[in-house]
């Protein structure tokens, strides 16, 4: 999953008074765009403040950028970008100013600041309105500002959480494009953590799944989608007919909703043609079944539940 | 796309030295005070006493050489509490007392007007500095950046600590240091070269207890309108039951230095700092009789800081 390891957790715990909020989770994150998800509570706002430095972990070891976030979490946020959740801003200012401050804040001298500010709003889609104090602007104009505050110090990570929420449709495509655009051509690793799975799906190349405070699932988002053994077949002919003979020669096939023929494990390609040959149904086309994101979620929180109940 | 748009592109540059990173957040609370129309009238108004007490500096130095005006002087030092004494020396040798009336005339101004102005310039400027961060939930995007929470309050203290040195410390000091220009001679300069300190001390007594208070009032709420009434109430109260205390005190005994020599002085804020200036200022030698108000004075600011450093670092520990 990760060739060049930016960030890396091994057996981290941290528990909140009686309340366990990870529990033993190493992982390691790479460059690209890494989705983490998980239901509420599952302890991703937890990972992001450790690796912020913000928390401090009651067992384990982090690395974040090859630094320790214990005792170098200064340079660590001075590397890393971090987009909150909250509707959260600097009342009484306006947005190239909040922005400004940020960089300001980044150690970016004055001048360099304000040209800086500027240029980032520009990318962030932010015109006339950044004259305009943030209190008046709207959730989705609050999003893109705090968007900007987060890159605007140029880091090597961004940790976005929710970052499409409160955004039109429209708006929430030009969003992830943009995520997209930072990653490939401006080289930053971010990381994503979101409710949304489509969002996950449309830019994610890892995924990190938590619950109850421990990962269940890592991997490429390719890799995990791929894991399922099934093929559909799409036919030219009688679909039951062939379903039967499947079943018959030992094979677990179904029709599904959609005409096709799901073929579950064990898949032997060899059995289906010759089915095929003595039903005299033509295959048209043979496709593995890929799961879907939503699936893996499922699948992964729910495996958590039946062992936790 | 307009046509300045650059895209995103990397930032190479070194970033500056990180030391003085609260002191960014200092100045952006600054400016963002001085939007505040009423703050900016009263700092006009803080203003005036400057020139009252210049002038009875002036006054008092053109009455050395003037045995009429002498008089004049003593006369109306006189009037005022705890000066009765002192007018009647400066009759006798005003050279004597310069000191101690230059320490009088600028305890009288750090006491009366602008220790009340202190009170309305706070009440206009601390309230929003932590409420509003509290509403706005804005300490992640502060303490996401390489910024701790110390720096972020120290911060919003420069902030009342920039307004309150400019009515107290700044027109004191440049009033001493006026004086000392218009002076006859060198003498003055003897006579008064601890002033400068005991003017920053007696600022030090104003400014850090009371902007540690007013924090912690505005970081136990999400409304500034609160903190702002805990604030004024805090004074009003304070110095309404002293003057109470005072008035029940002074029928049953017949005297007004009994209030004064009482430690009742301690349930007024107002009163806790000024006796703690008659002291800076070197107008009340007996240390014992101030003590109790220096711990207090003390006790608020520990507590004051440690509530507001617990409230502050809140959202880091859930």
């Amino acid at each position: 999953m990760v060739d060049e390891t930016l960030v890396e957790l091994n057996h981290i715990s941290k528990s909140f008074g009686s309340v366990r909020a990870l529990s033993d989770v190493s992982l390691k994150i790479g460059p690209g765009v890494t989705g983490l998800l998980g239901p509420n509570g599952s302890g991703k706002s937890t990972l992001i403040k450790i690796l912020l430095g913000l928390l401090q972990s009651d067992g384990g070891t982090t690395s974040v950028l090859g630094l320790d976030p214990k005792r170098q979490a200064r340079e660590i946020r001075s590397r890393v970008g971090f987009m909150p959740e909250d509707d959260c801003y600097i009342e009484n200012v306006e947005a190239v100013e909040m922005v400004r401050f940020a960089a300001r804040l980044n150690g970016q001298p004055s001048l360099e600041s304000l040209r800086r500010a500027h240029e980032i709003l520009d990318f962030c889609g932010v015109q006339e309105e950044r004259y305009r104090l943030i209190d008046t602007f709207s959730t989705g104009m609050r999003q893109k500002v705090k968007f900007a505050q987060g890159i605007v110090h140029d880091p090597q990570i961004l940790i976005m959480d929710e970052p499409t929420s409160g955004l039109d449709p429209e708006e929430r495509q030009i969003m992830l494009r943009r995520i997209r655009n930072l990653s490939e051509r401006a080289g930053m690793a971010i990381i994503i953590s979101t409710h949304i799975l489509p969002d996950v799906e449309a830019v994610c190349d890892d995924v990190l799944i938590l619950s109850r405070g421990k990962l269940r699932l890592a991997g490429s988002l390719e890799s995990l989608a791929a894991t399922a053994p099934e093929l559909y077949l799409k036919v030219l002919g009688s679909a039951e007919e062939l379903v039967d003979s499947l079943s018959r020669a030992g094979l677990s096939a179904a029709l599904s909703e959609r005409g096709e023929i799901l073929v579950r494990e064990p898949v032997e390609v060899s059995k289906i043609w010759s089915c095929s040959r003595e039903t005299g149904v033509i295959i048209r086309s043979m496709t593995p079944a890929k799961n879907t994101l939503e699936e893996i979620f499922i699948d992964a929180v729910s495996e958590d539940e039946h062992a936790h109940s | 796309m307009p046509i300045h748009d650059l895209g995103y592109r990397n930032w190479d540059e070194p970033p500056q030295a990180i030391g003085l990173r609260w002191f960014m957040i200092g100045k952006t609370g600054i400016r963002n005070a001085w939007k505040n129309k009423w703050l900016g009238r009263s700092m006009i108004f803080l203003l005036f006493p400057v020139a009252i007490v210049g002038a009875s500096i002036f006054f008092f130095e053109q009455a050395n050489e003037q045995p009429g005006a002498r008089m004049a002087f003593a006369r109306t030092l006189s009037q005022y509490r705890g000066a009765g004494e002192l007018a009647n020396e400066v009759i006798i040798n005003p050279d004597l007392v310069r000191h101690d009336v230059w320490s009088y005339l600028i305890f009288a101004f750090f006491s009366y007007p602008q220790a009340v102005g202190m009170v309305m310039i706070v009440g206009l400027i601390a309230p929003r500095l932590i409420a509003q961060d509290v509403r706005s939930r804005a300490f992640l995007l502060y303490f996401s950046r390489p910024l701790t929470p110390r720096e972020y309050v120290l911060g919003k203290a420069m902030t009342i600590w920039f307004y309150l040195a400019l009515i107290t410390t700044i027109p004191a000091l440049g009033l001493y240091l006026l004086g000392i220009a218009l002076s006859p001679g060198m003498s003055v300069v003897v006579d008064t070269y601890d002033l400068p300190v005991r003017i920053i001390l007696a600022s030090l007594v104003l400014i850090v207890p009371t902007t540690s208070l007013a924090l912690c009032f505005s970081s136990l709420t999400s409304e500034s309108r609160y903190a702002g009434l805990m604030w004024f109430a805090t004074w009003i109260l304070g110095w309404v039951l002293f003057s109470v205390m005072r008035t029940v005190i002074v029928m049953q005994t017949s005297s007004t230095q009994v209030a004064f020599e009482n430690n009742w002085s301690l349930i007024s804020l107002y009163h806790t700092l000024g006796e703690v200036q008659v002291w800076v200022f070197g107008l009340q030698p007996d240390f014992s009789k101030v003590l109790p108000s220096i711990v207090l004075l003390a006790v608020i600011t520990v507590v004051s800081w440690s509530i507001l450093m617990r409230r502050v670092t809140a959202p880091l520990r859930q």
